[in-house]
């Protein structure tokens, strides 16, 4: 009967030994795992992107009721409209903008319309995800950069602008960056009369 | 005998079971905030500062520190992480209420911070980030991946979104060595007439940065500009073209130091991003300051951002500060 004991004993600290440790993992499966997998900026900036235009959308100022205060922080969200007064194009035409007179708003007003965007300022004012979401600067930049990407895709491209749009009435929400005197603006919605 | 079985194996069980409810105690314990080590004196420990950017580290926490009434020791490990140990250790002998610290290595400097950690003491990190989380109490450091893209906007600007150019790396085993190079190449690589030439590492060195332009401008008598990993760099790369009879060369560095802001006064540096190292130090210190009356900071990681300096606003920078 000891034996017999023994022998469970023996058999059940051998199972409880081995757990864990013989789990073969294959190579490239460890995330599945352990929960860690690739950084892919454009898969994060994709499925946030909606919810990124929505808040900043409701957030979003009258350029006329613009006042000085609001350039504190260093991004604001507004919405604008007005003519065209010129296409600017740069780089071979990689970088774009669009001049427009905003009604109710006194200074210059550029809106970038890429394909190159310069800045930060739809990750700045999003309030969805903070850099502590993220594994280190290059991965919180990364993401800034690929909220960009998504300007291109999903506003600016599908509106095949070119110097045509000169003279023509838009209406624009964005991320804007600057002062009273000159508004430098990423759009997160942009039509155009 | 089957008793002895039984007892062990419940004995196992309730093992198991009490298993969570210890950590769980654990978890709430290293929630608490530490109680620092009982004086009323505030170690700053810095690299050597005979480079600016760390005198002003110790300077601008002392004034701060002495400000908030705080008895203030400034010691410089010399970017050895043996010699900063010593200092924590001194740190915890001298029953210190805080440690604002500039770090000898993302690694290299873990074992101080747990040590003082252990002691009760809670320690500020400036400047450089260490490799573990949750023994610091902040991590302040400047987002030099936002800085090197908004002084690489500048910069791409002024060469007219083309031409030939070189690169100087900063020290290779050094993280912001590469976070500044990725982020520059992420600005310029999206324009298709540039092209670089050579890449070299002067290992953020003034001199080895003078010698390294010279060689590089005598292989490539048609370069028209220069990206720096950091001011120091950027300054021997000036001098070194400044020399060659070439001051049309478009040049950057990082960093946001007043030698760098004379030659961008002078028109022979297109910019550089200030690392708002004054900034960042006296947030540090007001911090600890927070955390000893009861406040801990909302987020461990923190990111204070650069300022891109050119022509335009280089009026506004003195000793690291930018006043709007």
């Amino acid at each position: 009967m000891k034996k017999i004991i023994a022998l469970f004993a023996a058999a059940a600290m051998s199972a409880a030994c081995l757990t864990g440790c013989v789990k073969i993992i294959d190579v490239g499966t460890e995330g599945q795992y352990t929960g860690e997998v690739a950084f892919d900026a454009a898969a994060d900036s994709g499925s946030d992107w909606a919810q990124i235009v929505q808040e900043i959308s409701d957030s979003a100022k009258a350029a006329a009721d613009l006042t000085a205060d609001d350039f504190g922080k260093k991004v604001v969200a507004v919405i604008l409209s007005g003519e065209v007064t010129e296409f600017e194009s740069k780089a071979n035409g990689k970088k774009n903008a669009l001049i427009v007179k905003a009604d109710g708003f006194d200074g210059a007003v550029k809106v970038q319309i890429g394909s190159i965007y310069s800045g930060t300022a739809i990750r700045d004012l999003q309030t969805l995800k903070v850099f502590e979401n993220f594994t280190n600067q290059t991965e919180w930049s990364q993401y800034a950069k690929a909220l960009n990407a998504e300007v291109d895709a999903q506003v600016v491209a599908p509106l095949a602008l070119d110097d045509s749009v000169v003279g023509k009435k838009v209406t624009i929400t964005g991320a804007a960056e600057g002062s009273m005197d000159e508004l430098t603006v990423t759009p997160v919605a942009l039509t155009v009369e | 005998m089957k008793k002895l079985v039984v007892g062990i194996l419940a004995a196992a069980m309730v093992g198991t079971l009490f298993s969570g409810s210890v950590m769980a105690e654990s978890v709430a314990e290293e929630a608490a905030l530490l109680p620092g080590g009982g004086s009323n004196i505030i170690y700053i420990i810095t690299p050597s500062t005979s480079n600016p950017f760390f005198n002003t580290e110790q300077v601008v926490g002392s004034a701060k520190a002495e400000e908030l009434g705080y008895e203030v020791k400034c010691f410089s490990h010399d970017d050895d992480a043996a010699k900063q140990l010593e200092y924590f250790e001194a740190a915890i002998t001298d029953k210190a209420a805080a440690i604002i610290c500039d770090n000898a290595g993302a690694d290299a400097s873990v074992e101080a911070v747990q040590k003082a950690y252990d002691a009760g003491i809670p320690t500020f990190l400036i400047d450089r980030e260490i490799n573990e989380s949750g023994i610091a109490i902040s991590q302040i450091v400047a987002d030099n991946a936002q800085g090197a893209a908004a002084i690489a906007e500048c910069w791409v600007e002024a060469m007219d979104y083309g031409g030939k150019y070189a690169e100087l790396l900063g020290l290779e085993s050094d993280t912001n060595c590469w976070v500044r190079s990725e982020n520059y190449h992420a600005v310029i690589d999206e324009y298709e007439d540039f092209e670089m030439v050579a890449q070299q590492s002067a290992n953020w060195d003034q001199t080895e940065a003078y010698e390294k332009t010279e060689a590089i401008l005598q292989a490539n008598p048609d370069l028209n500009g220069i990206i720096c990993g950091n001011d120091t760099m950027a300054c021997g790369a000036v001098q070194a073209c400044i020399d060659a009879g070439r001051d049309d060369i478009k040049i950057i560095g990082l960093d946001g130091s007043d030698e760098a802001a004379n030659y961008i006064k002078s028109g022979n540096l297109v910019g550089t991003a200030l690392q708002q190292i004054a900034k960042i130090t006296e947030t540090a210190v007001e911090q600890a300051d927070a955390y000893l009356k009861g406040t801990a900071p909302a987020e461990e990681k923190q990111l204070v951002e650069c300022v891109a300096i050119t022509a335009d606003n280089v009026d506004k920078l003195s000793a690291f500060v930018y006043t709007e």
